[in-house]
């Protein structure tokens, strides 16, 4: 019922933003182009059946040698450009999606734990907290592909790759949501503590999560919003220098990587509208996430108490 | 001393840029003259501060003079610019601030501060400036003074940094004070030694001191001459002896029954009802009015001007001493709250 | 000030010492180096040789000794990739990292400090307007999608600058490369340099604008007005060392992204650096330089922290007391 209400108020302040809501609605038309677009083209450019060799290295619709056809141009398979972006941008917000809500996870767990138990525990998870500090999840990721492969004893297959990037872009997050929670728990023991004295035989476990996860929530979501952005960054990078998602199954960031190849060569559509479209996907988030963190703040410090 | 006028003020308004303008001063009038002390007293929001801050042209936006006039010896310097400004203050208007402990730049040592004000006001050298800063940390009583130039603020108690806050507003030979609560966040025992040193400063320079407070006992003790600010208004003003003994307002005679000194009895403790208004409720005609037991419809309808002699003005359609009590709150002793 | 430094120093090696384990495991227990470094025909006695070279045979931890050992006398271990030792592999490549980098600091700090100073003290005007939203696209746009049109601009079509490799570089003492000193080192450098600056650039404004504002409402700056001391001294002597000094540690702790950044553009530009070389080593699985990276950035961070932690009381006097 609180989260809705949030929702109500949080629209009507929107609208006075007017780049926030400009990303507002960039990203949910992204969204939509993404998650409906595949289920409406045919053929899927990324099975090898559809390839079609012979219109390969087409110039977009308004230079020479362009066609109706591929408006935007043709990479070196001959792929439709667009179709290709289309599921290239799918890919990129599914893994970014599904990295975030590990990391969230993941993290919150993390903090409810060293929060809750305290000790020796806490203490153990907070210096591993402050030793990943030093390590981008860029640089993590790389390395376990690094000793993946070592392990399999060669390249990785599409879904390796994918459960590596995924995970190493996750767990990366963890921290800052391990943080914010552990600190409301700690709050929360402190008074607790005070009630036990006069009411007793009450379930603090539930008391905790009762009273911790509602609080919780903003922050929480705050964070994943900043972490979309940076994940989606992360794993277009990563496919960009190749250990990211392979070729069968691209992402924006594989396309771009791609694309480099012809840059020198004049080709240079291939690259370009990739890096566009990753451009306006991860600034809208940005804006979007920027706009939400400055709506959230007075507000968590109003409290709920 | 001269009897002439150093500084006027003239129908000062201060006001919030808001639609409409709210009011935090409005229609301030005040001349102080050559070499006097001069004490603003009011509570916490009544507006003593912003006239200091007006006077040194230190409003911070949404904060602006928007009606009336300051002259400084006769000498507009509400309309100067910034870069104008820059060769009044220190150098003719000085200012002393409430917190000791955030008035110092705390990675500037105390001579650099010291020597840089000196020397962009007075032209001094280097070997001057230095000369006279050691003599200004002597003056106001810091032991070992070469020493303390290179030292940091930090290093130094809030007496002592209050000390050099006065050394710094005063080397520049500011003809004009302003000192803002200056006493106020200092320990007890600090207070009265900051007072004298004041005190004593004032009397080797014949420096005219406007002297804010919200404590009736440093005026009394300080003061030539008393302002009562009430609600963004001067509501009284006059020699500080008429003031405490032979208030007018209804306001200052509650102020001066509420203070408490040792020979009130343990069982009345002094309150005026009910609170000063916000700038932006006030009421209308005299501000003072709905707390007032002497209030008629000409208080409501219309606002007092200061009317008087040159020893004792007052704002009130019914000004005048009271005996008896009418309009005290008493609490009683084992009421109140400690 | 010896017990903190002595303190943070312990707390340094402790940090290090769990990362050098965490790399031991990975060098010594994930990947083959017999099948990597012997070919397959090899002998058994050639196996046996590596072996007792490599320290196979011996328990985890006289193994972990060695590697320690080894490590302080700068015996990284030898690459699977290229079979050469990777202290080699590393040294050949650090020059190259290391210019880059410290170019691309040095634009960094000179357009983004005074570019900060200049919106936080006219925020109204157009030219700072325009600073803070260039700024949000420096932090949000990827690293390599600034590169590649920073090459399709300047590169290819005005063919102003190089976008592959180094260009001429000249020798100085007995294993440094630079290509500070020749034309053509320099119109390498310049793109690589520009888009590895342009996170840094908008993040350092945004930092010393923030921290800048702050200070100029402060108490003392208030006061230092109210004593009639020149606009100009306000600005740059009694508010930018306030604010300078809490944006150094900040700055220290965003060398790991710096570091990241650097892989990214070595690939992008074809740099010859150690970003590039992990790159390569994670391609094909070359344990060794994996695991010596992973220590390094472990160590440039820890002693990056630490020494900014010994330095501040030096800047800051309020630290000491």
């Amino acid at each position: 019922m609180r989260v809705m209400k949030r929702q109500r108020g949080m629209l009507k302040e929107l609208r006075r933003c007017p780049s926030a809501t400009v990303a507002l609605m960039v990203i949910v038309a992204l969204v939509l182009v993404a998650f409906i677009g595949p289920l409406l083209i045919s053929d899927n450019p990324f099975d090898l059946i559809n390839l079609d060799l012979m219109a390969a290295y087409t110039p977009p619709i308004w230079l020479d040698g362009g066609d109706p056809s591929w408006p935007l141009g043709t990479d070196d398979q001959g792929r439709n450009m667009v179709t290709a972006m289309i599921f290239g941008l799918r890919t990129s917000l599914l893994i970014g999606l599904v990295a975030v809500l590990i990391g969230m996870v993941f993290g919150v767990g993390m903090g409810l734990i060293s929060g809750y138990t305290g000790g020796t525990v806490d203490a153990v998870i907070m210096r591993i907290a402050d030793v990943q500090l030093a390590y981008p999840a860029l640089l993590i990721a790389m390395i376990i592909d690094g000793v993946a492969r070592s392990i399999k004893g060669g390249a990785l297959d599409g879904k390796t790759a994918v459960t590596i990037v995924i995970l190493s872009i996750g767990l990366s997050f963890w921290v800052q949501y391990a943080r914010t929670v552990r600190s409301s728990v700690m709050i929360e023991r402190n008074l607790e503590y005070v009630q036990a004295a006069r009411v007793t035989g009450l379930n603090s476990r539930q008391i905790l999560l009762r009273h911790i996860l509602p609080n919780i929530f903003g922050p929480v979501f705050v964070i994943a919003t900043i972490n979309l952005a940076i994940a989606i960054i992360t794993e277009a990078t990563l496919s960009f220098l190749g250990v990211g998602i392979p070729l069968t199954q691209p992402s924006l960031g594989t396309l771009i990587r791609n694309g480099n190849t012809y840059l020198n060569s004049g080709e240079w559509w291939i690259a370009v509208w990739p890096c566009l479209l990753l451009v306006v996907l991860v600034v809208a988030v940005n804006v979007f996430g920027d706009w939400m963190r400055d709506y959230m703040n007075p507000k968590l410090r109003r409290g709920v108490r | 001393m001269m009897n002439d006028t150093i500084l006027t003020i003239k129908n000062l308004h201060v006001s919030i840029s808001v639609d409409p303008p709210i009011h935090a001063l409005e229609g301030i009038d005040l001349t102080v003259q050559r070499g006097e002390i001069l004490g603003l007293i009011g509570e916490s929001g009544a507006g003593k501060s912003l006239i200091g801050s007006a006077i040194a042209n230190l409003l911070v936006s949404p904060l602006q003079i928007s009606q009336g006039s300051i002259e400084l010896d006769s000498q507009r310097i509400d309309t100067l610019t910034e870069r104008q400004m820059e060769r009044v203050r220190g150098t003719r208007i000085g200012m002393i601030f409430q917190d000791p402990m955030t008035s110092l730049n705390p990675v500037l040592t105390v001579g650099h501060q010291l020597t840089e004000t000196i020397r962009t006001h007075l032209k001094l050298g280097r070997v001057e400036g230095r000369a006279r800063a050691v003599e200004w940390l002597k003056r106001v009583g810091l032991p070992a003074p070469e020493d303390m130039l290179s030292r940091y603020p930090h290093e130094f108690s809030g007496g002592m940094r209050q000390r050099i806050v006065i050394a710094l507003a005063l080397c520049a030979e500011p003809d004009l004070v302003i000192a803002d609560e200056p006493t106020t966040a200092l320990d007890v025992s600090v207070q009265a030694q900051i007072l004298s040193l004041l005190r004593e400063l004032h009397r080797e320079t014949g420096v005219t001191v406007i002297l804010i407070t919200h404590d009736m006992g440093v005026l009394a003790q300080m003061a030539d001459r008393v302002a009562v600010i009430y609600s963004g208004h001067v509501v009284e003003l006059g020699r500080t002896s008429e003031i405490v003994e032979h208030s007018q307002h209804p306001y200052t005679i509650g102020l001066m029954r509420s203070i408490v000194d040792i020979d009130t009895p343990v069982a009345t403790l002094f309150q005026i009802e009910g609170s000063m208004p916000r700038p932006s409720d006030r009421p209308s005609g005299c501000a003072f009015h709905p707390r007032c037991h002497r209030m008629t419809q000409r208080c409501h309808n219309d606002v007092p001007a200061l009317e008087g002699n040159t020893l004792h003005r007052t704002a009130c359609w019914h000004p005048g001493q009271t005996s008896g009590t009418e309009g005290a709150l008493k609490i009683e002793a084992k009421d109140a709250a400690c | 000030m010896i017990r903190l430094a002595a303190n943070r120093f312990g707390q340094t090696l402790i940090v290090l010492f769990v990362i050098a384990l965490l790399a031991f495991v990975l060098s010594a227990y994930v990947g083959d180096p017999l099948t990597s470094l012997l070919p397959l025909d090899a002998s058994q006695a050639q196996r046996d040789a590596l072996t007792s070279q490599l320290n196979l045979d011996k328990s985890m931890p006289e193994r972990f000794l060695y590697f320690i050992w080894d490590a302080l006398h700068g015996d990284f271990g030898i690459s699977f990739r290229t079979n050469e030792p990777v202290i080699d592999l590393l040294l050949v490549r650090l020059p190259a990292t290391l210019e880059l980098a410290f170019v691309s600091l040095v634009i960094a700090l000179a357009i983004g400090i005074p570019t900060g100073i200049h919106a936080a003290l006219y925020p109204r005007s157009l030219l700072s307007q325009t600073f803070m939203f260039g700024s949000i696209l420096g932090v949000t746009l990827p690293n390599f999608v600034v590169g590649i049109f920073l090459i399709l601009v300047f590169s290819v079509n005005l063919g102003w600058f190089n976008s592959f490799g180094r260009g001429e570089t000249v020798q100085i003492g007995s294993w440094w490369t630079t290509g500070l000193l020749t034309k053509s080192g320099w119109q390498s450098m310049i793109l690589p340099a520009v888009t590895m600056s342009l996170f840094q650039i908008a993040f350092i404004m945004r930092m010393v604008r923030a921290q800048m504002q702050e200070v100029m409402q402060s108490d003392y700056i208030r006061f230092a007005r109210a004593r009639g001391v020149r606009q100009r001294s306000l600005h740059y002597v009694h508010a930018l060392k306030n604010t300078l000094i809490p944006v150094i540690t900040i700055i220290g702790l965003q060398l790991g992204n710096i570091i990241a950044f650097a892989v990214v553009t070595e690939v992008v530009f074809s740099w010859p650096g150690m970003g590039s070389l992990f790159l390569q080593s994670v391609l094909a699985a070359d344990m060794p330089v994996i695991s010596v990276y992973l220590v390094m950035i472990g160590l440039i961070y820890s002693l990056v922290n630490l020494a900014i932690e010994l330095i501040y009381p030096l800047v800051d006097p309020r630290v000491l007391t």
